[in-house]
This record gives C-alpha cells, sequence and structure tokens, in this order.
C-alpha cells in the first residue's frame, strides 16, 4: 500500500512540474516564433508590474515628504524642492507606463490615495 | 506508514534536486516554461512535506513506538497538546519540520512574485531548493525520522518527553524560530539571485521585504518564547543567561533588524546597497549558523538536542554560502556602487547609518565571545566558559546608543535636518528624558546603578519620542480631516502602517529594555532554608513556608511547598512552587528509586507578576532524608522481581510481562512510592528555596508584545485598491495631480 501512494505522489509530482513544458507539437520555427512572443508578452508584463511597483513607491516617498512637511520636520523651501524631484520622478514612471501597450487581462492602475505601505 | 514517509523523504530530496536544475535552466536559456516548473516543483515540496510531516504527527498521536522518535520523546501519560508538539523536540522531526516550513514559505514568496523578478526568481529558487534540499537529505540520510524498531524490539510505552520541554512556550518555540530562520533564506536566496544576475536595483528589495520583516517579527517571538520559558520553567529565575544557542537565534535577529532599516535608505535614495546585500547575505548565514550551534553539541548548552553527526554537513554549507556570498559582492562590486551620498549627518539615514553599525557591533561583541570557548579549546585545549559578565561590558553601552538613535531617529528628516528643526523637535523628548533621570535620582536609589539609570532616561527620551511623534503626525491629519483624534491616529497609522508599525516597535523596544535594566539591576535575590512555619524577609517582603507539597501522579511524583508573603504585615500573595520527579527508563535507579531521579526532573515555580514587581520562587526537594526508604525499597522490589521471573523462564516475553503484570507488583510498588512521599510530607523537612524579587520584569514581556504588534502593523499589506477600468485614462488624471 506504501508503495502505491509513493508512486500515486510521484505521477502527480511529475503531472505537475511537466505541465508548463507540455505543450503541442510544433515546427522548429513556430516553437521559436512562439517562445519569443510568449516572451516579449511576459517581459511586458513583469515590465509594467515593476513600474507600478516603482510608482507605488513614489507615490510613499511624496506621501512621506508631504508628512515630514506637515509635522514641521521639513522647512517650506526644502519641502518644495523634495516634493518637485519625486513629484517629477513619478510623472517620469506614468509616462514610462503609458508607453507601454496595454495588456489583454487590463492590469489597472490603482487609486493613488488607497496606496499603503 | 514509516516506509511511505522516507519514501516521501526521498523524493523530497528529488524534487529539490529537480527544482535547482530546471530553475537555473530555465534562467540561463531564457526558457520561461523550464522556470515555471521549477516553481511548480517547489509547490509540490511544500504538499510532500506537509504529507510526511502529518505522517510524523499521527505517529505521535497512535503512540505508535515502532518509530524510533516517537519511542525517545513521547509515551502514552503525556497529554495530547504536548504528543503534537513532540515531534520538534528531536533532532529529527525537527528537521522534517524546517524542511515543511522552508517549503511553504518558498512556495508563497514564488506565488506571490510569479510574474515579477523574471530573472532573479529562478535563482533564488535554486538557492531556497538547495537549502531545502540539504535539510532534507540530514533527515533522510542522517537524522531520520521515519525510523523504526523491529516489531519484536518495540517497546509497549515510550521514554516520555523531556519535563523541561513541557512547557507551553517551549512548544511554541522551536516553530517560530524554525519559520524566522526559513523566512530570513527568502531575502537570501534573493540576494543571491540579484547578485548573479546584476538587477541589482530595489526591486527585489521590494518584493521580499515583508519576507524579511515576517523573519524578523517570529524569530523576534521564539526569541522572547525561550526566555519566558527560561524564567518560568529552569528554575534559575533569570530569562537570558547570553547562552550559545540564545546568541545563536539573537544574533540574525539583531542582523536582520539592521537590514529592515536600512532597506529603506536603498529604497528611498539607493544608496548602502554593497552594505544591504552583505546584511541579509550575512543573516541568512548567520541564521544556519544558529542552526549548526544547536545541532552539532559543538557548544554545551541546554537548548542544543546534543552531540550528533551533523557538525560537518553543517560547516560545510555555511562554507559554501560564506566564501558565495563574499565572492558575489566582490564579482558584482561595480553594480553595487550608488553616486548619492548621505548629504547631512544631521538626517535620518546618517542615524540609520549609525543604528546598523550599532547593531552589528553587538553582532561582532555577541559572536566572538560566544565562539570563545572553541577558540580557546582550539588553542589550548581548555574549554573555557563564558557567561554574563563577558557580555554586559560591551552589550549595555551599545543598547543604550540604540536607544538613543531609535529616539532621535524619527524626529529627523530625510536628507537633511537643519538646527532649528532639531531643536524643535527635540525640545519635548529631551526634557522628559532629563526629568524623569531627576525624578528616579531624587526618589529613588536609582543613582547606585549608573547604567541602569541612564537606561531609564534614555528610555523615556526614546517613548516621548513616539508620542510626539503620534501626536504631531496625528495634528497633521485632523487639519485635513477633521475627525476625532482616535479616528485621526487610527486612520495616521492605517495609512502610514512602516512607519507608524514601527514607531510602535521602538515605543516597545524602550518599554522591553526599561524592564531589562530594572529587573536586572534592581533585583532582591535571596537563598534560605526553611522548615515549615520558618520565615525569611527579602526585599521588604516576608515569606513563611506555610506547609509542604508531596504528591503522587500517574506521571510524576512532586514535592513542594506553599509560601505566604506579606509586606508591611499586608497579605501580598500566596507562592505554591513544586519540584517534579518524572519516572526514568533507566534499570539502574532501581523500581523505587526510578521515581525520585533528580536527573529527571522539573521545577514549577511560584510567580506573582505584577506591573511593577515579580515576587519570584523555587524549591529544591532535599531527598537524602528518604535516600533510606528508598534503598530499602529498590532491595525488596529487586528481589520480588527476581522471584517472579525466576518462575517465568520458560514463557515468552509476552507471556512473562503479563505474569508479572497480574501478580500485583506494580500496585505495591505505586503504594510504596505513595508511602515514601507521604512521609516526607509528614516529616518537616527542610526546602532550599531561591527567592527573588524584581522590579519592573513585566515590562519586558509587555514591551515583546509591543514590538511584535508593531512589527506586525508595519507588515501588514495595504487594503485591496480601488480598480478603474481604463489605464491610460487614470495615469493621465494622476499625472495632472502631480504637476
Amino acid at each position: 500500500m506504501p508503495y502505491v501512494i509513493v508512486f500515486m505522489l510521484l505521477v502527480g509530482v511529475v503531472l505537475v512540474v511537466s505541465s508548463p513544458l507540455r505543450r503541442p507539437l510544433l515546427s522548429e520555427e513556430d516553437a521559436a516564433d512562439h517562445a519569443r512572443a510568449t516572451r516579449e508578452v511576459e517581459d511586458q508584463a513583469a515590465e509594467r508590474i515593476e513600474l507600478e511597483a516603482a510608482r507605488d513607491a513614489k507615490y510613499r516617498e511624496i506621501r512621506d515628504a508631504e508628512l515630514d512637511h506637515q509635522t514641521r520636520k521639513l522647512s517650506d523651501a526644502d519641502y518644495d524642492a523634495i516634493d518637485s524631484t519625486l513629484r517629477a520622478e513619478a510623472i517620469d514612471l506614468l509616462r514610462h507606463l503609458d508607453a507601454l501597450e496595454p495588456s489583454e487581462d487590463a492590469t489597472d492602475s490603482e487609486d493613488a490615495e488607497e496606496i499603503d505601505e | 506508514m514509516a516506509q511511505l514517509g522516507r519514501a516521501i523523504l526521498l523524493l523530497d530530496l528529488g524534487v529539490c534536486l529537480y527544482a535547482v536544475i530546471a530553475s537555473i535552466y530555465g534562467a540561463r536559456t531564457r526558457q520561461s516554461d523550464w522556470v515555471d516548473s521549477g516553481r511548480r516543483a517547489v509547490y509540490c515540496l511544500a504538499g510532500l512535506s506537509v504529507i510526511a510531516f502529518a505522517i510524523l504527527e499521527i505517529a505521535f498521536i497512535r503512540n505508535d513506538f515502532s518509530f524510533k522518535v516517537v519511542a525517545s520523546t513521547s509515551s502514552t501519560t503525556i497529554p495530547t497538546f504536548y504528543k503534537l508538539t513532540a515531534p520538534w523536540s528531536s533532532q529529527q522531526g525537527s528537521l522534517l519540520l524546517w524542511v515543511t516550513l522552508s517549503s511553504l514559505w518558498s512556495s508563497l514568496v514564488l506565488f506571490i512574485t510569479r510574474k515579477r523578478l523574471r530573472e532573479i526568481a529562478p535563482y533564488a529558487t535554486a538557492v531556497l531548493m538547495g537549502m531545502a534540499g540539504f535539510f532534507a537529505a540530514l533527515a533522510a540520510f542522517a537524522a531520520n525520522p521515519f525510523a523504526t524498531t523491529a516489531p519484536a524490539q518495540t517497546p509497549s510505552n515510550g521514554a516520555g518527553l523531556d519535563p523541561l520541554l513541557m512547557h507551553p512556550s517551549m512548544m511554541f518555540h522551536p516553530p517560530m524560530l524554525y519559520s524566522g530562520y526559513t523566512l530570513m533564506a527568502i531575502p537570501f536566496a534573493f540576494a543571491i539571485g540579484a547578485l548573479i544576475t546584476g538587477k541589482l536595483g530595489p526591486e527585489w528589495i521590494r518584493d521580499t521585504r515583508r519576507f524579511a520583516l515576517a523573519a524578523w517579527l517570529f524569530l523576534g517571538v521564539g526569541v522572547v518564547l525561550g526566555a519566558r520559558w527560561s524564567y518560568t520553567e529552569l528554575g534559575w529565575g533569570g530569562y537570558w543567561g547570553w547562552d550559545a544557542v540564545e546568541n545563536a537565534a539573537l544574533m540574525p535577529w539583531l542582523m536582520i533588524t539592521a537590514f529592515i532599516h536600512s532597506i529603506q535608505i536603498q529604497e528611498k535614495r539607493g544608496m548602502l546597497k554593497v552594505w544591504n546585500v552583505s546584511l541579509v547575505l550575512l543573516a541568512g548565514t548567520l541564521a544556519i549558523f544558529g542552526t549548526f550551534l544547536v545541532r552539532s553539541g559543538v557548544l554545551d548548552s541546554i537548548h542544543a538536542f546534543g552531540a550528533s553527526t551533523l557538525g560537518v554537513p553543517f560547516v560545510i554549507l555555511l562554507g559554501i554560502m560564506a566564501i558565495g556570498s563574499i565572492g558575489l559582492v566582490l564579482y558584482r562590486r561595480e553594480g553595487l556602487r550608488t553616486e548619492h551620498r548621505i548629504d547631512s549627518l544631521l538626517s535620518r539615514e546618517a542615524m540609520f547609518l549609525l543604528q546598523n553599525l550599532v547593531l552589528v557591533a553587538m553582532v561582532f561583541v555577541i559572536f566572538w565571545i560566544t565562539l570563545f570557548p572553541l577558540i580557546s579549546d582550539a588553542i589550548t585545549g581548555t574549554k573555557v566558559s563564558v557567561g554574563p559578565p563577558a557580555f554586559t561590558p560591551f552589550i549595555v553601552p551599545l543598547a543604550l546608543i540604540l536607544v538613543l538613535l531609535a529616539g532621535a531617529g524619527p524626529m529627523i528628516s530625510w536628507r537633511r535636518a537643519t538646527v532649528a528643526n532639531l531643536k524643535q523637535h527635540f525640545i519635548f523628548p529631551v526634557a522628559f528624558g532629563v526629568l524623569v533621570t531627576i525624578l528616579l535620582l531624587a526618589l529613588t536609589n536609582a543613582d547606585t546603578k549608573p547604567l541602569a539609570l541612564a537606561m531609564f532616561g534614555f528610555g523615556a527620551f526614546l517613548m516621548a519620542s513616539v508620542a510626539q511623534e503620534m501626536y504631531s503626525g496625528t495634528a497633521a491629519r485632523r487639519a485635513i480631516t477633521k475627525d476625532a483624534w482616535p479616528v485621526a491616529w487610527v486612520g495616521l497609522v492605517r495609512r502610514n502602517r512602516r512607519r507608524y508599525g514601527g514607531y510602535i516597535a521602538h515605543f516597545g523596544l524602550a518599554v522591553m529594555l526599561i524592564g531589562v535594566a530594572a529587573s536586572s539591576s534592581f533585583q532582591h535575590s535571596r537563598n534560605a532554608t526553611l522548615r515549615p512555619g520558618q520565615s525569611v524577609s527579602n526585599d521588604g517582603y516576608i515569606f513563611h513556608y506555610v506547609r509542604p507539597i508531596a504528591v503522587t501522579s500517574a506521571e510524576r511524583v512532586s514535592f513542594g511547598a506553599v509560601i505566604d508573603v506579606t509586606k508591611g504585615g499586608k497579605h501580598v500573595t500566596t507562592l505554591r512552587t513544586e519540584q517534579s520527579f518524572y519516572p526514568s527508563t533507566s534499570s539502574s535507579d532501581g523500581i523505587i528509586g526510578r521515581f525520585f531521579d533528580s536527573a529527571n526532573a522539573d521545577s514549577t515555580i511560584g510567580l506573582d507578576a505584577g506591573p511593577l514587581r515579580d515576587i519570584w520562587t523555587v524549591a529544591s526537594a532535599n531527598l537524602q532524608p528518604l535516600a533510606g526508604d528508598i534503598n530499602r525499597g529498590d532491595k525488596l522490589f529487586a528481589g520480588y522481581m527476581n522471584s517472579l521471573l525466576a518462575k517465568t523462564t520458560h514463557m515468552t516475553a509476552a507471556q512473562q510481562n503479563a505474569y508479572i503484570d497480574n501478580s500485583g507488583i506494580y500496585t505495591l510498588r505505586d503504594e510504596a512510592v505513595n508511602g515514601i512521599v507521604s512521609q516526607y510530607a509528614k516529616h518537616r523537612y527542610p526546602i532550599q528555596f531561591l527567592l527573588i524579587v524584581a522590579p519592573l520584569l513585566t515590562w519586558l514581556w509587555l514591551g515583546a508584545f509591543i514590538i511584535a504588534l508593531g512589527g506586525l502593523i508595519s507588515m501588514w499589506p495595504a487594503p485591496l485598491a480601488v480598480r478603474r477600468r481604463s489605464p491610460s485614462v487614470s495615469r493621465s488624471r494622476e499625472a495632472r495631480e502631480l504637476v
């Protein structure tokens, strides 16, 4: 009985780990095209996720600076300089996001006000 | 079942190997299918390990003593709760727990990052699975939790759990520690991945920050649970002895504390890349080093598993981790450079850096003093023992500086602060700290312990600093939202979890270190030998020995005392303390004597804990007066047993056992034990007590709770964000709002 269970577990493991590797037979050229297209889509999706994470982090920095200013840790002059820099960096990130093609699953942007740490 | 468990362990090993190969192959050839396959192997490892651990748990619950580990650490008489937690009291079971937790946390991080860190994640997977495979190999070949005895040799009952481990704290302590260690492997692995791939930006830190925080939280809870066990179980009255294994858990915790602070500098300013990656690599290596100390037996410790053959594999792993880490950092040193510099020494960056240096200095001190016995043994042939006096001259001043920096840092802005700003923010906390110090000087004898007094003053400064930050932040929020103070405060913390969770943790640090300073510097401790009816005083309290306790149960024999405590003629509390003796399995102890074996004893302390002081006592029963009765009993029952055995020479082992069971010898034995125990109660034998009055010791546990709460708040994920359907429209709106 234990050997039957082990065999079933082994089969299960093989099925699970091999599932990404099992795909319809393609010609070498088609397989290369498919792999390239898949890689491009995945790379773009990954880049979007990275940019969105960077954008969220930038919003947090803007809010941190705002809080430092409100609690008088930053002078008006220092706050203005830091805030301008951070906002410019955030706009740059938004421009990069805009430059990416929209994804099929519509990775929507998030309400900046709701982004917490 | 044991065969199934062992087969699963071997399958685990195969899955780990596959995951390493598939992930690296996929990364090198840029084939995401192979990377995905490697990641799925991690999920499979988690599933398999859970099944294997469940098999072991079932064996314990069913009292299957054919499992060697069940026979050596469990018995039919221990409560079910301790049966469930006994698996990790042994080397074998704890290794399996390690593999299980490692696979679960690895699965979680790889699932979360499955669409991100596409170049780093495969190498991180390889590292995580390499480490999991190491522990799986140890469990499979060196310390097999599924090893069994032949049916003819399977005992009818187990040896039972070490009485010292039958304590709630001790049962959660290992899972917390192992969770901390295995979680620490995650930022370690992603750091290695970042170094291999050259992707040295903040992305890998962003995605693993919560795991670093979780490692910090779990490891910290584990350390505190260990301290609590020491205080309430070991019977020496302390909570921290600078034991090698205690230090082994503290060092990675200090290192990861430094890391979770300094990564903020890298995230905000892109600085300290070399420092951060070195910190996390060191933390991961120290986590394995701590495991090595516990499991190898190189250093003596009550916490260790004892001598074993696991030392050499761990040394090899540590060597690979250390050399690999150093090599990678050197290889990527150009990429780790930053153009930015700290703008000003009066900046939060500078405070964080100083705080990091203090924490690393603490680790340095603890590391070398902990290893000193090994070093002295290697050089002189004599293993010198080290204790608290070796550590405190270094650690206490560093802790004082740490408290100051924890208070000062939040009041200083990023990049630079002006002197005028500093004056404005420092006035109240400094004044409060000075006021507390003056009051303590005037009203107490705190001046007799200058370092403790300094900790009280600095702690007050830190607490005031946090209170000021909370107040000013809440006021700023109220100015916008017009909410009531409590609502505004909750809103402030909710929207700035990382910052204010950290402030709450800092507050807890002050509470905890004040408790440590007070309880260690102003403790009154006294040994006294008392007969029933006698009293002794300690720190103004009168301890009156009311009556002895002498009880037997199926599991143990207990001797102790009831103590009444009064002060100024008023009753304060009644304490009950016992020393319990669990039957030993050694045949050399005698049929009666095995019930009075001091090597198999634990203590139940008498404790009255309060916000201002703890009153603590433990009794050590002197059983010497009973030695005569015990020896006579041993001789008598040995003779009786021999006569029974002489009549059973023609019987099988099972028939012999049944014959002896039916003879009534064990009933007579139990009556004899009860008789001896009752003699103890009737005679007024003296008992030795250790009596302690420790001020503010409860603040230690309270502070630890607050630190954990702050950490939990800090790592709590944001609520699900509101999502809109048109990305580019919302980004345009956001851009307009930013201009």
